[in-house]
């Protein structure tokens, strides 16, 4: 049996779960405030709650979702609506419940009882004092309006002497293809008799369809209002049956009952078929009862419809999978050393163990790479947080501004997504609050009244890519420079767009004209920037002055495994990340040169970088000093691109990351390290840690012309 | 003009004049009748014409032949395949049973708007 703390813990992480989807699902709920299925949702969300909270004796909890629940059974019942001001009572609910759940039942503070004392008392307002006054809303509501992407399965079979009612029914299916989708649709031929026995003014037809639409029910209903009576006309939402546009009916269906269903074969030419004991389809074909293409498509769609089905999810704690990734990765480790181990030893010849070796690493990456995926998790549950952070700032602030999330289905590793909330808060934030004006000032400059904000993830070359734009009044270059000046930093009016965006993300800078409560100084871009460097992203600004700004992130897809390049340095061998280097050259002689003040400047295709010399930055001996003999390794940091002098390139890997900091300490310029087939152990080198280790932390980039 | 023409039979001039101005202004060839017979002697001049005919848009209540004994000599001529709108008011909900009984194809109540109009004329008119 479970104990009982460990049901409080699901309890509570169960509770966080609904609460989350309660939030988005309020949200929505705001914009269609008659949307059956949302407010179902709620209701059911809330009701789950108190059950929950029951079984848990957290009383607490339970009046107030007791109270809830009578409120939303009268929303519900369309007797009261949703209005602004009851959304608004329902958040501070989620809010004050989301803060309860995290309290311990038995010692909930005083002033959270005596909050939620305030919350059941606004709640109890709702039971029948305030009812709906605005008429034309109820009357939509008990006019079973529905909105929202559905799909509705439409059968229709009227009178063989409809057409004397002056009714084609053509005409109808028409009119339903301007309300929607006909994803797939079916004509009954089977009552037609021979052609010398049919009736021009007769129809012997009839249809079934399933209409994707997101028209209000009643829309539909309407198109078959002087039909319904005489004729059969029946329509069914049949949207649960469908998940991602797929048909769900198909997964346990055999494909001849498919077929027949959807009129491709008749009952007769299918039971011949099975008759037979061959595949169906390939019968049908074969004897030109059924057109490849069309077979094609139904098979494609009961297949999609099996995975689909098929796809069930199971809950594992992450510290599990933790450990697992770890044993994964130490055996990929193990099988490389033991391929080493063979290749040097006299059993380098031998087929059979080379192929063992062979089919093992393969197996061990495929495991590997698995065990990364299950870690992955889409970004929809953090983006979707954000779109009440918008709603409350753009509130707070007088302004009106539309969230639009995309990518929301791209996966990233949890770890990373656990540390992206932090820094997109306040780039949205900072979007919200400093770069989209005030309404008056949008109309103004010919924009309209509503700001816009973006908020997408997509997968580019392995990187995840997340991307805040607004199309506020973008970064004003002059301002930021004059604003350098005054802070002493030195800048030039040649600066590249990037170097002087860079000074954005340096502590204590800002170019906000007035400080708002709400982002306060500088929106610590800086801490926004160290958040993203230690996920080993990166992050780039693009502006243009009155139409808007972009921050794009690129992120790592996981965190347990990086692409890497070995390098020799002395004695040791470095990995450093593939993600920052652009490329490894020999220079010239004459291709470095020392100008006082700058250190060492190497020339690559016509640009003086700076020379970071390793071996010296990180203390080690024996390692080449002429840069002639010697590698340097061009790299862009994010912020500017240098040169890392290395003695030779010995080749990409895959390394698995071990933390330095669990085993040892954080070390400057080191991000962790990875063990070698050999046997020995590579040091991770961290860019923007050695970059800080060369120049230090505050200088900026300085362009040598 | 669309190239539709659309009959409507009514008693009272300023229904018929606003369904006329509705249903010209969308392009619609309109031909007025003031009642049920009115209504069979244009049909009768419309087929010595050979003019086709797109729909019929008629009252109910009406002197000389109501819209139900129009509605069934319809279906007796060479017009019945033409679709029929009833006009009915909110207190008349049996009347528009009778007028699909007798081979109407649809109803509009009176009051309605233009758009209303539109709506249901181009349910049956393509």
């Amino acid at each position: 049996m479970l104990k009982k703390d460990e049901i409080y813990r699901v309890f509570v992480e169960e509770s966080r779960e609904i609460l989350t989807a309660l939030e988005t699902d309020l949200l929505d709920l705001e914009k269609n405030i008659l949307d059956e299925e949302i407010i179902n949702r709620v209701f059911r969300a809330v009701h789950t709650l108190k059950g929950g909270s029951g079984m848990v004796e957290f009383s607490v909890l339970t009046d107030l979702a007791h109270e809830w629940e009578n409120v939303l059974a009268r929303l519900r019942a369309g007797e009261i609506k949703a209005s602004p001001r009851l959304i608004s009572l329902f958040l501070e609910a989620v809010d004050t419940l989301k803060r309860l759940i995290e309290q311990p039942p038995a010692r909930v503070p005083e002033a959270l009882r005596a909050e939620i004392a305030r919350t059941i008392d606004q709640l109890r307002r709702y039971h029948g004092v305030e009812t709906v006054s605005d008429a034309p809303a109820r009357k939509a509501a008990d006019g079973r309006e529905k909105f929202g992407e559905k799909y509705l399965n439409i059968v229709m079979k009227f009178r063989p002497d409809i057409y004397l009612a002056g009714t084609d029914p053509l005409l109808l299916i028409k009119e339903l293809t301007e309300q929607g989708e006909i994803v797939r649709l079916r004509c009954d031929t089977d009552a037609l008799p021979p052609l010398d026995q049919m009736r021009p003014d007769t129809l012997y037809l009839s249809w079934e369809l399933v209409l994707r639409t997101e028209k209000p029910f009643s829309a539909i209903e309407n198109i078959f209002i002087f039909v319904r009576d005489e004729n059969t006309i029946l329509i069914d939402d049949v949207s649960h049956r469908f998940k991602d546009g797929v048909d769900m009916l198909y997964a346990d269906k055999k494909l001849g009952e498919i077929l027949e269903e959807e009129g491709l074969v008749d009952r007769h030419d299918l039971e011949e078929a099975i008759g037979e004991q061959k595949r169906a389809g390939e019968i049908l074909l074969e004897k030109k009862k059924l057109d490849s293409q069309a077979l094609d498509e139904v098979l494609r769609r009961q297949q999609r419809s099996k995975e689909i089905a098929q796809t069930s999810t199971l809950r594992v704690d992450t510290g599990k999978l933790d450990k697992l990734v770890n044993l994964v990765g130490e055996m990929v480790i193990g099988v490389a050393r033991m391929s080493q181990t063979v290749q040097s030893g006299p059993l380098a010849h031998n087929r059979d163990i080379n192929d063992t070796i062979d089919h093992l690493e393969r197996i061990s990456r495929d495991v590997q790479e698995q065990v990364m995926r299950v870690r992955m998790v889409p970004v929809e549950a953090t983006f979707r947080r954000f779109q009440r952070v918008v709603r409350d700032i753009a509130g707070d602030l007088g302004k009106k501004i539309n969230l639009y999330l995309s990518g929301i289905e791209t996966e990233i590793d949890k770890t990373v997504v656990e540390h992206l909330d932090d820094p997109l808060k306040h780039l949205i934030r900072n979007a919200v609050d400093h770069g989209i004006e005030s309404p008056e000032d949008r109309v103004k400059r010919g924009k309209p009244p509503d700001g816009t904000v973006w908020l997408r993830a997509y997968q580019q070359e392995g990187k995840i890519i997340i991307e805040v734009e607004d199309d506020g009044s973008g970064i004003d270059r002059e301002r930021l420079l004059r604003k350098a000046k005054d802070s002493g930093i030195a800048v030039s009016a040649e600066m590249t767009d990037q170097e002087l965006y860079a000074l954005l993300f340096l502590p204590g800078f800002s170019t906000a004209k007035k400080v708002t409560e709400l982002s306060g100084r500088g929106v610590g871009l800086d801490v926004v920037k160290r958040n993203i460097e230690s996920l080993r992203g990166a992050i780039e600004v693009y502006s243009e002055k009155g139409s808007g700004t972009i921050f794009r992130l690129k992120l790592p897809l996981t965190l347990a495994i990086i692409d890497g390049m070995r390098v020799a340095v002395g004695s040791e061998i470095l990995t450093i990340p593939l993600l920052s280097i652009i490329e490894a050259v020999r220079p010239s002689p004459d291709g470095i040169k020392t100008i006082e003040g700058k250190g060492e400047l190497i020339e690559f295709r016509g640009e003086y970088l700076p020379l970071i010399r390793l071996y010296e930055i990180l203390g080690f001996e024996g390692a080449i000093t002429n840069p002639e003999e010697a590698i340097v390794i061009i790299l862009e940091s994010g912020i500017r691109r240098m040169a890392l002098l290395v003695d030779d390139v010995i080749g990409q890997h895959q390394a698995v990351i071990k933390s330095l900091e669990t085993n040892f300490r954080r070390i400057e310029g080191v991000s962790g390290a990875t063990i070698l087939g050999d046997g020995r152990v590579s040091i991770i080198l961290d860019i923007h840690g050695i970059e800080h280790l060369a120049f230090g932390g505050h200088r900026t980039s300085e362009v040598v012309a | 003009m669309n190239g539709k023409t659309i009959m409507i039979v009514d008693d009272s001039a300023t229904l018929r004049a606003s369904v006329n101005f509705v249903l010209s202004e969308a392009e619609y060839t309109v031909i007025q009748a003031k009642d049920g017979m009115d209504g069979l002697a244009k049909l009768r001049d419309l087929q010595a014409a050979g003019t086709k005919l797109d729909m019929i848009i008629t009252d109910i209540n009406m002197p000389n032949l109501d819209g139900i004994g129009f509605i069934t000599e319809i279906k007796k001529s060479d017009y019945r395949y033409v679709p029929i709108l009833v006009l009915t008011t909110e207190s008349e909900n049996a009347k528009k049973m009778e007028g699909k009984a007798a081979g109407a194809a649809g109803w509009l109540v009176k009051p309605f708007k233009p758009e209303q109009l539109l709506w249901v004329v181009k349910k049956f008119v393509r």
